[in-house]
């Protein structure tokens, strides 16, 4: 989408353009897996939008001739176009466009990596449309997809239409182009707070009993949420002077070296404010995976359960279970 | 000279310990200072105890690190224990990043918890009880299970032919 056809027009693809696929392949993965269907479909959207515009604006042999051939040149280098059906009276304003595209190059990403679609996928092919077309027109133009390639139908087949003779069929295109910047840094920053907040609430702090304090941990771990954890688990060894922490990791979605890199710092740091730290809740699994990358969990102390851990700390004479 | 100058830490002997608080930052001459002034402290007296109060150090950088782990080891070679008390936490932190370990020095997170850490005293509150007995009982736990390995290990070693 959006490769600078003039360059590559008439030739077989160069590296350049098969770069420009490429690049476009991998922006669009990267936009779907950070930001989530609705924001990723709306940027790329967007971007067709503005492409399509500059597209109009540098080419002045599309607004030559006239208007029926003028319309089919906006996708030369972009997608092939057939069975198109054109009325333009450009004087009242008027543009009805219905056509196929059998080649878009957004479907076949589709289908090659996601398989298939619920709903139309071409998202920046419609932008590029629209955003051509208005400029075309010098009023607001809007294409839809009736059928994709992309959701399992046989072609992608299209149309344009002035804006306000949609009637609300449109009215998708019309949101995902209004999508402004400051909704998409509100979402973004929403759920970047929802993160942090997943990430304060699920690991409490608790007093189990008489200075034995319990950190359960649930989900994953990094380098950030580890830090901060570390941090609040040390001033709480501190303020209440704990005998022992017992850091279960039953909740632990993915035990890797890096994670369990993670929970010996927090232990280690532990120690050496003269707490003593146990590990409990290792699954098979995962004692599994951590004997075989070879990770020592050497002078921590690790137990079954929290249950196991509280029998030692209390000397409970049924802790007969807990020896290895 | 002007670090010469600075005023040299005090060393504090009572009930049969020596105590030393750290109420400032420790540079390397410091740190070596103090050392000295431990060792030969420690030759006069028959103190059983070395209790290095830290609750006042922001940085401990990797060379303190060391110093405080030589101080550990020769004062068990003197036949008494050094025990580091109130570690800060973003201390802590920073030396498990930088990955010191601090393996000859045992910790205690208040000077009362390390008195009777060094004095083995029952008749201290239950709580200093508590941690000590809870120290001793996971010492022995993760030693039984490490005496374990290294017999699995040398079992493994003598096995000999049929």
């Amino acid at each position: 989408m959006c490769a600078d056809h003039r360059q590559s027009e008439g030739r077989e693809p160069d590296g350049r353009s098969l770069f420009c696929q490429n690049a476009f392949g991998a922006l669009r993965q990267i936009l779907f897996e950070q930001f989530g269907p609705r924001l990723a479909s709306a940027v790329l959207m967007q971007t067709g939008y503005k492409c399509g515009e500059r597209t109009w604006r540098r080419n002045p042999e599309h607004a030559r001739g006239d208007d029926g051939s003028a319309i089919l040149k906006m996708w030369d280098g972009i997608a092939t176009v057939d069975a198109a059906e054109v009325e333009i009276d450009r004087s009242r304003r008027h543009l009805r466009v219905v056509g196929r595209w059998t080649d878009s190059y957004e479907s076949s990403l589709q289908l090659a990596e996601d398989g298939i679609a619920t709903a139309p996928v071409c998202h920046a092919l419609l932008g590029y449309t629209s955003g051509w077309a208005t400029a075309f027109l010098g009023s607001p133009a809007l294409a839809i997809e009736t059928r994709c390639r992309g959701r399992g139908d046989a072609a992608c087949e299209f149309e344009i239409r002035p804006a306000d003779a949609w009637n609300g069929d449109a009215d998708h295109v019309i949101l995902a182009l209004g999508t402004t910047h400051d909704a998409l840094v509100g979402e973004l920053a929403a759920r970047d707070s929802e993160r942090a907040a997943i990430s304060h609430v699920v690991t409490p702090i608790i007093e189990v009993w008489d200075e034995i304090l319990c950190v359960p941990v649930v989900g994953t771990m990094d380098a950030a949420r580890n830090s901060e954890m570390t941090d609040r688990v040390l001033q709480a060894v501190v303020t209440r002077q704990a005998a022992a922490v017992i850091i279960d990791v039953t909740g632990i979605e993915l035990m890797d070296t890096k994670t369990t890199d993670h929970f010996m710092k927090m232990a280690k740091a532990v120690k050496l404010l003269g707490s003593e730290p146990i590990l409990t809740g290792i699954s098979a699994a995962i004692a599994e995976t951590v004997t075989s990358i070879g990770v020592e969990l050497g002078g921590i102390l690790t137990l079954r359960s929290v249950g196991d851990a509280l029998r030692v700390l209390l000397e409970d004479d049924r802790r007969t279970e807990v020896e290895s | 000279m002007t670090e010469r100058m600075r005023e040299r830490i005090p060393i504090i002997e009572v009930g049969g310990q020596l105590l030393i608080s750290v109420q400032r930052e420790l540079n390397d001459v410091d740190a070596v200072a103090l050392q000295n002034d431990i060792l030969s402290r420690l030759r006069e007296s028959d103190a059983r105890g070395v209790l290095l109060d830290v609750s006042g150090v922001d940085v401990v950088d990797s060379y303190i690190a060391r110093v405080f782990n030589d101080i550990g080891s020769s004062t068990t070679s003197m036949g008494a224990t050094t025990i580091l008390v109130g570690l800060r936490p973003g201390v802590a932190m920073t030396l498990v990043e930088m990955g010191v370990e601090l393996s000859r020095v045992r910790s205690a997170l208040t000077l009362d918890l390390a008195m009777a850490m060094l004095r083995g005293d029952a008749s201290v509150r239950s709580g200093h009880l508590h941690h000590r007995s809870i120290r001793e009982r996971i010492a022995d736990l993760t030693r039984g299970r490490e005496d374990a390995r290294l017999a699995q290990g040398s079992d493994d070693d003598n096995e000999g032919p049929g």
